[in-house]
């Protein structure tokens, strides 16, 4: 910064100093300039992240006997999103047309938006967690695998789909 | 007495300069970028589309601008950086790479109507030209959300 100091006239019998500082740059002798365009375009990103398979073994183990239902759940999935858009919510499906068993989940303790109640998974897109957008957040997912006794056995296997969606 | 007097010498030098010695000189200058001391080509754009799991949107980057610089005769100069935007959302910098002289000034972030900041310093007096490319890097967080900033970067060439 560069100073300069001037003498004012008197005024009504003070005499004032004036001190005038200026930007070095302002100062500094220029030689050339030249501009350009330079935009920052950001694109709605929707970015669904899920750990690891899921295998449910349902063994009737500590079913009471003469029950029909078996259960079995795991929590070992985390489901993870990014979203710039606003109001998003997260769907669930299932590609299997005719499973054998019911397949449910939940989404337990999400940091963003509302989860709803436990799903039923189906070829039908279903609401998982509602109110999302312009942030990141994660969420476990519950899966619990019900099995009617009567339906005997066997295996299901399920590719399950997460979607973004406008609410 | 004085406009008669001019009257007269004025018609005594028409009378005595020759038709042939009058000699026409046209000066034309030229804006051409041979002499211009700096120069901008290409643009800055970058688009930013991408995540990966567990972090923010991906960085943005053009590498593609090339900013031409002329060394003056007896002076080091240095060039700064200002961007004119209003309304900017998302963060942009700037960096001087692949430079043929004069020292690169840390990465610059810029910032609408801030004060120009170096971004080449140090450049010897001289009169070569030398040339530097800009690497433009875009940042930006999902609650930012999306849009554009349109961006108007100014380059300057001033006396350090």
């Amino acid at each position: 910064m560069m100073k300069y100091l001037l003498l004012a006239p008197k005024i009504l019998g003070a005499q004032l100093l004036i001190s005038v500082s200026a930007p070095q740059f302002l100062l500094a002798q220029t030689y050339g300039t030249d501009s350009h365009s330079a935009s920052v375009t950001v694109s709605e990103i929707a970015l669904l992240s899920v750990n690891t398979g899921v295998t449910l073994n349902v063994t009737g183990t500590g079913t009471p006997a003469g029950q029909d239902l078996m259960t079995a759940t795991d929590q070992s999935s985390t489901l993870w999103w990014g979203l710039n858009g606003t109001s998003k919510k997260i769907t669930v499906r299932t590609n299997l047309t005719t499973p054998l068993y019911s397949l449910k989940v939940e989404a337990v303790s999400p940091t963003q938006g509302i989860p709803a109640s436990t799903v039923t998974i189906s070829t039908a897109a279903k609401d998982l967690i509602t109110g999302l957008g312009l942030n990141t957040g994660s969420c476990t997912l519950l899966y619990t695998a019900e099995v009617l006794a009567s339906a005997g056995t066997g295996t299901n296997t399920h590719t399950i789909t997460f979607t973004v969606q406008n609410q | 007495m004085n406009s008669l007097r001019l009257i007269r010498i004025t018609e005594m030098i028409c009378t005595r300069i020759p038709v042939g010695a009058l000699v026409v000189i046209f000066f034309t200058v030229s804006s051409g970028t041979s002499y211009a001391q700096l120069n901008l080509t290409g643009n800055g754009n970058t688009t930013i589309n991408s995540a990966l799991p567990g972090g923010q949107p991906n960085d943005a980057q053009n590498e593609t601008s090339r900013l031409r610089i002329r060394r003056q005769a007896g002076v080091i100069t240095k060039v700064t950086v200002a961007t004119y935007c209003p309304g900017q959302k998302f963060s942009l910098r700037a960096l001087a790479t692949g430079n043929e002289d004069g020292v690169p000034a840390p990465e610059v972030i810029l910032v609408h109507n801030a004060p120009a900041v170096n971004f080449l310093v140090n450049i010897p007096a001289g009169s070569a030209q030398f040339r530097t490319r800009i690497r433009y890097t875009a940042s930006a967080t999902y609650n930012q959300g999306t849009g554009i900033d349109p961006h108007t970067v100014t380059y300057t060439l001033v006396a350090q």
